[in-house]
């Protein structure tokens, strides 16, 4: 017997090796008792010995060596051997050792009552674990503590589950409802997972005792720490009782409730937050698919059956525990520690259960949670309000209708100052297409009524049969609406009225996002303490990105009497919100992203509102002819060029008509810039060109103007740097970028720019499949495969050296230079620096001389 | 010809600025390209017979040889004062309208007809208009393939106009090339021309009609 408290140092060894085998040590320990001397059996009666067959065999082989043992007189043996009294019982003396030994005093943990506790299935529970373990913990070495600290602890642990699997084996005898087995289960599970956290604890705190001395506010620390341990075990058990009883009868159990909702107003956090997650299952599985209404006056003194009343108890308590559930888990939800456990139990409750009762209180719970610093509780937040957007199915929608009010309320609350998460997930939300059409409900025909002053027999007649009919007609009237009460999808008038209100309250949220973001806003500055959190500072405009995506997601549900107020911010905001020129891109501005996004919405909610009226947006193309130059030198975003991409093909690409002068402007203006761009940008702008150029046959002019002149429609000089594209001039001047760009180092890009240049000769244009945006995502990923793809086998070298950037060529020229080590330049290093650089700047002196 | 007085010059500025608004700026201050001398010089304004001309410098130089009763015309003219002294745009001001209007609408060619024969546009007529035209502010009327048919006043703004009828007047019509058209035409003797001016009117266009 290796385990047994007499050979310590044995039974940590093997403690350590083989943990599995802590269990059955604790078991027998607890059948026997475990006192601290076990070598004699006394303790056991006769009644306790179980005798085999086997043992009856070898007595009765053996008959002859045991016949002395009839005669033995016990009570003198023991006499002899312990110094007992004659008259004195055997335990009586164990005990009175015991009290000899531990005269200290009572235990620190000790429990001071030892009745049994009544488990809910009905079993007694002995405290004789924990007084064993009491007893052992003050009479043994140090040493030996050590080893029962980890012993206890795996038997804690590993008591669970076989309890719990005993249970559900018992269950699964059963069968009687899907339900519980699956409860089952998540009990398990349950189960296993505070095990493992269980185990974590322990093995940190497994090392502290391996320190050689321990002193001795540390040995008390440790005794409390077990007792504690020993407390949360016990906790766990009965929890997990009581939802295995509340599941598998939760009519009469539902009493249970109450108990395990004391347990989350415990103390010790750890077993309130575990009481917390277990009334989260048993809530989780209870909920009906319905919600509970409270029967009225009138349904209270009307007499109703056994079964009606036995449902509306249950239905009635269950609301009462789930009140007070609620109650505390947000109220705990406030509390630093309990946090995390209260919002998790509110937030899996809200995509569980969004259709039952006290939803309210939940989602006022979470949605202000939307703005908290912490990023997993934010997280959390917005997905669970995300599963309700998304599967409305579950509540009808009304949760999703409350959920948007309650955002939109909170953005007006706190001025717009939010975390963008808070609008982003406005863009989950769905809306029904064909609700936007006008529904055709069949209005009932007038009823006729004649009023005849005469009346021949024959009118009283044909009179009574219409009232028949009419009878008639009402009650089947009556019926369809009662079909109609009863058919489970909701009325679609019904459906129209929630999409309503959750579109107003969704461009409520919207409009005042933009509203604000007009004024220029001073960054609000943090407090120290959020600083020390590691709060990340807001943007000046925190929501305005977010909303314009949404803008531009929802823009062909916007209705067109918005619009024009709705253009009118857009251009302002697009403008900078500011007249004057000089101080355009001060702080407090909107910067040139979020210009230009104005820009692309604009355009997005006109193109979707096309049949009311087909508007030329002459502001938003001045506006973005003039943030081309703006785009390339403020610092670039991650997402500049994507940005880029999709206001040209907003704008320039997707546009029906533009003007002549402005397609030209905006054609001279996107080469110039192609210069300063990166290849992928580039790109998408000399694609953008080429479709301009095929598109509109008037602006080839530029391609081919010799000497300027008046084809610009009385503008007869090209404007570089003016503001408004439609007075540049470009007509008048001609496009020499092209030539230049078809020496770009990207063989992408001069691909594309001779192809422009040629765009004339060719008769048969085909007209280009590659549009901006796709040239962005294209290129952005090419980009570094560019080199690769320039050795291309049939490119002559010759060639290839005129594609090296002029910095790139000087330097490995200077690494051949100092090879060569030598004063006077040799002639194979010459030639080529003569080549490169002609080639280079024959352009450019065509272009000035 | 001389230069205008001030009162002359408020009003006619005053009418530009009604299709142009601040291009205005641009119009007074543009210079010209084409000319004889080596520095060509700006345009300026000059009343010739109850008429103003929109003239660039260089020739106003010149034309100062010739005696006013001999001088029939010169440069662009914009418009003319009526008897009872108020300023009217004519026709030929279109280009120099077109080129620098704020504002413009485009009908569809199949009201380009009836627009060139004095009527209004209608909503049917209407193609596509500047976002955040006001109402009553005069605009240029265009064709789809963009060659400015005349000007006249918006009778509605943009915002108006999304909720007219068909048969509701988008654009009061002030002058039309076809107005110098029948003169020219009859002039020629080709009155065949008559029934199909939309396809020429280009050439008009851009030949100045001066």
């Amino acid at each position: 017997m290796p385990g047994r408290p007499g050979q310590p140092r044995s039974a940590s060894a093997s403690g350590k090796n083989m943990p599995g085998d802590g269990r059955k040590r604790k078991r027998k320990q607890t059948g026997g008792g475990g006192s601290k001397f076990p070598p004699l059996p006394p303790q056991l009666t006769d009644d306790e010995i179980e005798v085999s067959d086997e043992d009856l065999e070898f007595v009765q082989q053996h008959q002859d060596y045991a016949g002395f043992m009839a005669g033995l007189d016990s009570a003198s043996i023991s006499r002899q051997v312990m110094g007992l009294k004659p008259d004195e019982d055997v335990e009586v003396y164990y005990e009175k050792k015991a009290k000899r030994d531990d005269s200290s005093g009572p235990k620190p943990g000790e429990p001071v009552d030892d009745l049994p506790v009544k488990t809910l299935s009905g079993e007694l529970q002995y405290r004789k674990a924990s007084s064993a373990n009491a007893v052992d913990a003050t009479s043994i070495s140090m040493e030996d503590r050590r080893t029962l600290v980890r012993k206890g602890v795996t038997v804690q642990t590993d008591d669970v589950a076989p309890q719990s699997a005993a249970e559900s084996t018992e269950q699964d005898s059963k069968g009687k409802d899907k339900k519980s087995k699956m409860e089952q289960r998540k009990e398990l599970k349950l189960a296993r997972r505070k095990e493992r956290e269980e185990k974590k604890l322990v093995g940190k705190a497994e090392k502290e005792p391996r320190i050689p001395s321990i002193p001795e506010e540390d040995m008390e620390e440790l005794e409390e720490y077990v007792d504690i341990e020993k407390r949360r075990a016990e906790m766990r058990v009965m929890m997990a009782g009581m939802g295995t009883s509340i599941l598998a009868d939760p009519d009469n159990n539902l009493g249970s409730l109450r108990q395990l909702q004391e347990m989350c107003n415990d103390r010790d956090e750890t077993i309130s937050q575990l009481a917390m997650l277990s009334s989260l299952a048993i809530f989780k599985d209870l909920i009906p698919g319905y919600r509970i209404r409270p029967p009225t006056e009138k349904e209270l003194e009307m007499v109703v059956s056994k079964e009606v009343r036995r449902v509306r108890d249950f239905e009635s308590a269950l609301l009462r525990y789930y009140q007070t559930y609620i109650q505390f888990i947000v109220r705990s939800a406030k509390s630093r520690s309990k946090r995390m456990t209260a919002l998790k139990c509110i937030c899996t409750l809200l995509e569980a259960v969004p259709h039952f009762n006290f939803r309210e209180s939940l989602l006022k719970a979470v949605v202000p949670r939307l703005m908290s610093s912490d990023d997993d509780i934010c997280k959390m937040c917005s997905s669970a309000i995300i599963s309700i957007f998304k599967d409305f199915g579950k509540h009808g929608g009304e949760a999703t209708v409350e959920a948007v009010q309650l955002i939109a309320d909170l953005v007006k609350l706190r001025n717009c100052q939010l975390r963008p998460e808070a609008v982003q997930i406005l863009m989950y939300l769905s809306f029904d297409e064909d609700l936007v059409r006008e529904s055709t409900l069949a209005s009932a025909g007038q009823p006729t009524s004649k009023l005849n002053e005469k009346k021949s027999k024959r009118e009283v007649k044909r009179e009574k049969k219409a009232k028949k009919r009419e009878l008639a007609a009402k009650l089947r009237k009556e019926v369809q609406s009662d079909f109609k009460e009863a058919e489970v999808l909701p009325e679609v008038r019904e459906f129209r009225k929630q999409q309503t209100l959750i579109l107003s309250a969704v461009f409520e949220t919207y409009f005042r996002v933009l509203k604000t973001s007009l004024v220029p806003s001073v960054q609000r500055e943090l407090s120290p303490e959020e600083e020390k959190a590691g709060v990340k500072p807001l943007g000046p405009r925190p929501l305005l990105g977010a909303s314009l995506e949404g803008l531009a997601k929802y823009a062909h549900l916007i209705n067109v009497d918005f619009m024009g107020d709705l253009l009118d911010v857009l251009r302002s905001l697009a403008s900078g919100g500011k007249t004057s020129e000089e101080d355009e891109f001060a702080d407090g501005t909107t910067t040139v992203w979020e210009r230009l996004q104005c820009c692309i919405i604009a355009f997005k909610i006109v193109k979707n509102n096309m049949d009311a009226l087909n508007i030329d947006l002459r502001e938003f193309y001045v506006r973005f002819y003039n943030l081309l130059f703006h785009a390339i030198f403020v610092r670039k975003e991650e997402k500049s060029g994507q940005i880029l991409a999709e206001a040209l093909q907003a704008m320039l690409w997707e546009g029906r008509h533009t003007d002549m002068q402005r397609a030209a402007a905006f054609v001279k203006r996107l080469s110039t810039l192609a210069f300063h761009l990166e290849s992928a940008e580039a790109m998408a702008a000399l694609v953008t060109v080429r479709h301009l150029l095929v598109r509109y046959k008037k602006c080839r002019n530029i391609l081919e103007n010799d000497g300027g002149g008046t084809v610009g429609g009385g503008i007869a000089s090209y404007n570089a740097e003016g503001d408004d594209p439609d007075l540049s001039g470009a007509l008048s001047t001609i496009l020499w970028e092209t030539s230049l760009l078809a020496k770009h180092y990207n063989p992408n890009v001069a691909t594309v720019a001779s192809t422009i240049t040629s765009i004339t000769d060719s008769n048969s244009l085909v007209l280009p499949t590659l549009t901006p945006t796709g040239a962005i995502r294209e290129f952005n990923s090419v980009l570094t495969k560019v080199e690769d793809s320039s050795g291309k086998p049939k490119k002559k070298p010759a060639r290839r050296l005129r594609k090296q950037p002029l910095s790139e060529f000087m330097s490995s020229l200077q690494k051949q230079h100092k090879l060569a080590n030598t004063d006077e330049v040799s002639e194979d290093v010459v030639k080529p620096v003569e080549e490169f650089l002609t080639s280079h700047f024959k352009v450019m002196k065509a272009l000035y001389s | 010809m001389r230069p205008l007085d001030e009162d002359e010059t408020t009003q006619v500025l005053e009418k530009l600025h009604k299709y142009v608004g601040s291009n205005l700026k641009h119009l007074i201050e543009r210079q010209a390209t084409d000319g004889l001398d080596s520095k060509p010089g700006g345009f300026c304004f000059r009343l010739h017979k109850q008429r103003v001309y929109y003239v660039s410098e260089s020739i106003v130089r010149r034309a100062t040889n010739i005696a006013r009763d001999k001088l029939s015309s010169l440069g662009t003219c914009i418009g003319k004062f009526t008897k009872s002294a108020k300023f009217k745009l004519t026709v030929t001001c279109l280009d120099l309208l077109a080129a620098h209007a704020k504002y413009k609408i485009w009908v569809k060619p199949s009201a380009e007809m009836s627009f060139l024969y004095g009527n209004h546009v209608l909503k049917s007529g209407l193609a596509r208009i500047t976002d955040n035209t006001p109402q009553y502010q005069g605009v240029v009327v265009y064709s789809m393939s963009d060659i400015p048919l005349g000007f006249g006043l918006a009778a509605k703004s943009t915002a108006d106009c999304r909720k007219l009828d068909p048969t509701d007047i988008v654009t009061l019509h002030q002058s039309d090339i076809a107005i110098a058209f029948p003169t020219l035409t009859i002039a020629e003797g080709t009155s065949r021309l008559l029934k199909r001016p939309p396809s020429l009117i280009p050439f008009f266009s851009q030949a100045r009609l001066f």
